[in-house]
């Protein structure tokens, strides 16, 4: 078989091999404690009023239904109950390692939202469980969340804080995007097409999104010249107008020398001789995020001047 | 229109209400300003005058589902409304709606305003199986400063985005998820509509087919395995230009032990951009391993990426490296180190070869139950070799928090960060220092106050000083009044990149009523 050929199979093979991987899980797969409902009164008759703070939410354990019982989340031996419940404790999630209530909490929670976890297991590995963040009992914020979700991530991530201090940023502290709108994405299986995250920033950016029929390729997340918004932005915060990373004016023009050595003759030529020594690429280059005009993301005002007409700047 | 929908469903919510509860806040701002109203953001949204600051509705249609109406600033232009309805585990709706603006000059008279509604309906039907869609619709309109600004322009050049914005982008997602025990398969469509009034060249569509699997196999606990392809286009509605874009990931998880975690990641993705008539293809494999101990972890891993898009071949190597140690929940200590290499094998592309390595270390001390203190400190370098650019940062920061139960806390942060750019042009250097306090007080019965301060000195090639102190306090009066009251600070001082200023002194007054 050809090389051209093996790989023009690979996607059936993987494909073939994921749907067998799935069967072989769901005929391995252990049903959740469904069963267990009945059991909550009898954990109730002594643990009374333990199911108050679970009343409004997904997790509550009686009235009409009712999905989960207490043993769901604390699995422990029957003689809990039956027998001596000091000798025989039952494990609370919120005191296991990270790892193991989330094994907890993936009975039901098997969501792509989990997998993030399991997958970019950044906080588990730091031992952040889901209970740092979620609040089984008692909680009133969305998602069962234990503070509002921005207070919430920077009470850790004191140093991103830090940086949403700075005068140009997203609006997080005026409450109109939360952390989550660009991080831990609830569904997942749409970002591997983005590969600097540059699709996230284009939920809101439509207007630049592309394709443009000239495209500027450091604004394009599958290029190979490391691309994607932030080469030239910083999401966070920036001390430069636009959250820009470096500033593109004189006599500071990093943002474009950062990839592009300035060409000797825009510096001095024999038509304009140094007329443009010192003036911003932007001036000329005005559609750095792409053109629908010219592959050298020039200004279309520039026509309308005669620039164009010449073999110099023409397309 | 957006709040009007909440506050009709807020209205059928009350009427059918078996149980309410809630809190409605009116009051008044007062703005005081001078100085380039561009330069604060955090001012942008703040109305002088009369506020319905608040009507916060949280109640029961029956006693096994909840609602939550949460409305601010209702007769403001920086409204803002939030409405979710619940029967838990059955049925989810979410409503939301905001609208803020960008001040782009001095006198506020170039302004642009977005506005954005969100939809989003979850449905259970079955334990094991959940529906959603959601709707997100995002306009922007009004006036911006041409680009490049004036009045530097020597050309009068004016970028395609031009000088306004009137548009709209129209995002939905649609799925279904279906699991029994850890195994499970979910399929979502996400469709975008960006519409331009101003340039109609810009109107595009997009779509993304996406399906996931996941199964424990062959040892249940033991080894988890997901999977995930996707398709999608994004393309000009009269150019003809578009991306095609597709993707295929694995990843596979194997826990033998409960204290030892492999990880294997690969991922294959396809870009065919008809506009640089490129097709880039990305190879990418992950591994790494995770020791847990129960003082802490260590963990390390390495990956290796190929990029290849007809013209330039590409590839990375990344590693990394790092654990923690947590012997009791009085010390937590954590450290890492990232490095990565591109290797541009045909020196086509413009970067040509780029060397990275990242240091970060955190330390965190709790010597009483009331007492945190902590630091961090982080060390990056970029480096270009072949264009001679290095790029490289160092953050420093310290914290402190104390807690005295039925008085109230205190905090204080501190970070220092040296952010450094050289290339063949000219270095471009800047120091940040920020500083941010708080103490907030609980002991006089119904009242609370809080102060702060947040202080920012940016130097070097910029000379920018920023500053935000606050004072507020809240009283509870006559069993379900309270009297709110915030006093607010805004400075700032830019003496060099564009040499201007700004101080606002904003007052804001509230009454509540608690229902």
């Amino acid at each position: 078989m050809s090389r051209e050929m093996a790989l023009r199979r690979l996607p059936l093979i993987l494909a073939l091999f994921a749907g067998l991987a799935v069967l072989a899980g769901f005929s391995v797969a252990k049903p959740s404690a469904e069963t267990g409902v009945h059991e909550s009164q009898a954990c109730l008759d002594c643990h009374d009023g333990m199911d108050a703070t679970l009343v409004g939410t997904a997790h509550r354990v009686t009235g009409k239904g009712a999905r989960v019982a207490c043993t769901d989340c604390h699995a422990g031996p029957s003689a809990h109950w039956e027998d001596d419940p000091e000798k025989n404790p039952m494990p609370n999630p919120g005191k296991m390692t990270s790892t193991a209530e989330a094994r907890v909490c993936t009975q039901c929670h098997e969501n792509s939202h989990q997998q993030n976890m399991l997958e970019k297991n950044v906080h588990a590995m730091n031992n952040v469980a889901c209970s740092a963040c979620h609040s089984v009992h008692g909680s009133k914020h969305y998602s069962l969340l234990r503070k509002p979700q921005n207070e919430l991530c920077e009470s850790c991530h004191t140093r991103v804080a830090g940086q949403f201090a700075r005068p140009y940023r997203h609006p997080i502290e005026e409450g109109v995007i939360q952390c989550t709108d660009c991080h831990m994405t609830l569904d997942r299986t749409t970002r591997p097409l983005s590969k600097d995250g540059t699709n996230v920033c284009l939920k809101c950016h439509g207007d630049l999104a592309g394709p443009f029929p000239y495209e500027h390729e450091a604004t394009l997340d599958h290029s190979t010249e490391e691309g994607g918004c932030i080469s030239c932005h910083d999401p966070h915060g920036s001390s430069l107008p636009r959250m820009l990373k470096q500033p593109y004016q004189p006599p500071h023009e990093q943002l474009c020398t950062q990839c592009h050595s300035i060409p000797p003759k825009h510096l001095s030529n024999r038509m304009h001789g140094t007329r443009w020594n010192g003036v911003a690429c932007n001036e000329c280059h005005t559609d750095i995020h792409g053109s629908y005009d010219n592959r050298w993301l020039l200004s279309t005002s520039l026509r309308a001047q005669g620039c164009m007409n010449g073999a110099c700047h023409g397309r | 229109m957006g709040i009007a929908a909440l506050m009709l469903l807020a209205g059928a919510s009350v009427a059918g209400a078996a149980k309410l509860n809630g809190t409605v806040k009116v009051g008044n701002i007062f703005l005081d300003e001078t100085g380039d109203r561009s330069t604060v953001q955090e001012t942008f949204d703040i109305y002088d005058g009369f506020a319905v600051s608040q009507v916060l509705l949280d109640g029961s249609l029956q006693p096994q589902s909840r609602f939550v109406l949460d409305l601010r600033d209702i007769n403001l232009d920086s409204r803002q409304g939030n409405f979710n309805y619940r029967l838990p585990g059955l049925f989810k709706v979410r409503a939301a709606y905001d609208q803020n603006r960008y001040v782009f000059d001095p006198g506020r008279g170039v302004t642009s305003e977005r506005k954005n509604w969100q939809v989003g309906l979850q449905v259970t039907p079955m334990k094991s199986l959940v529906l959603s869609g959601d709707l997100n619709r995002i306009t922007r309109t009004g006036d911006r400063l041409s680009f490049p600004p004036e009045p530097g322009t020597l050309l009068g050049t004016v970028s395609s985005l031009g000088t306004r914005y009137d548009n709209a982008l129209l995002n939905s997602q649609f799925g279904a998820e279906y699991h029994r025990g850890r195994a499970g398969g979910a399929v979502s469509v996400q469709l975008s509509d960006y519409s331009d009034d101003l340039n109609g060249t810009a109107d595009r569509k997009g779509q993304v087919w996406a399906a996931r699997l996941y199964a424990p196999m062959p040892f249940y606990n033991r080894w988890n395995n997901l999977f995930r392809a996707s398709y999608g286009t994004r393309k000009l509605t009269d150019g003809g230009v578009e991306y095609k874009m597709s993707s295929f990931q694995y990843t596979g998880i194997l826990a033998p032990r409960e204290s030892y975690q492999l990880r294997y990641a690969f991922e294959a993705s396809r870009v065919k951009d008809n506009a640089l008539d490129l097709q880039t293809d990305r190879i990418q494999n992950d591994l790494d391993a995770t020791w847990f101990h129960k003082y802490g972890n260590l963990n390390a891993g390495f990956g290796y990426e190929t990029n290849d898009d007809d013209i330039t071949l590409t590839d990375y190597m990344s590693w990394h490296a790092g654990g923690s140690f947590r012997p009791d929940k009085r010390l937590n200590v954590r450290f890492e180190y990232n490095g990565r290499v591109k290797n541009d094998q045909e020196d086509l592309t413009l970067l040509k070869d780029i060397e990275s390595a990242s240091y970060r270390g955190r330390l965190e001390i709790r010597p009483n139950d009331r007492i945190t203190l902590g630091g961090e400190y982080a060390k990056r370098r970029r480096e270009m070799p072949d264009i001679q650019v290095v790029v490289s940062g160092i953050t420093a920061g310290a914290f402190a928090r104390y807690e005295q139960p039925k008085w109230g806390a205190a905090s204080l942060d501190y970070t220092h960060a040296i952010d450094e750019y050289d290339d063949r042009l000219a270095p471009f250097n800047v120091v940040t220092a920020i500083t941010t306090a708080r103490v907030d007080l609980s002991r006089i019965k119904n009242l609370d106050l809080a102060s702060g301060v947040t202080y920012l000195d940016i130097g070097r090639d910029l000379d920018i000083e920023k500053s935000i102190v606050f004072v507020e306090g809240g009283y509870k009066f006559a069993g379900r009044y309270h009297l709110d009251a915030k006093y607010n600070v805004y400075n700032y001082d830019d003496y060099i990149l564009l040499d201007r200023y700004y101080t606002a002194n904003v007052v804001r007054v509230n009454l509540g009523y608690d229902l």
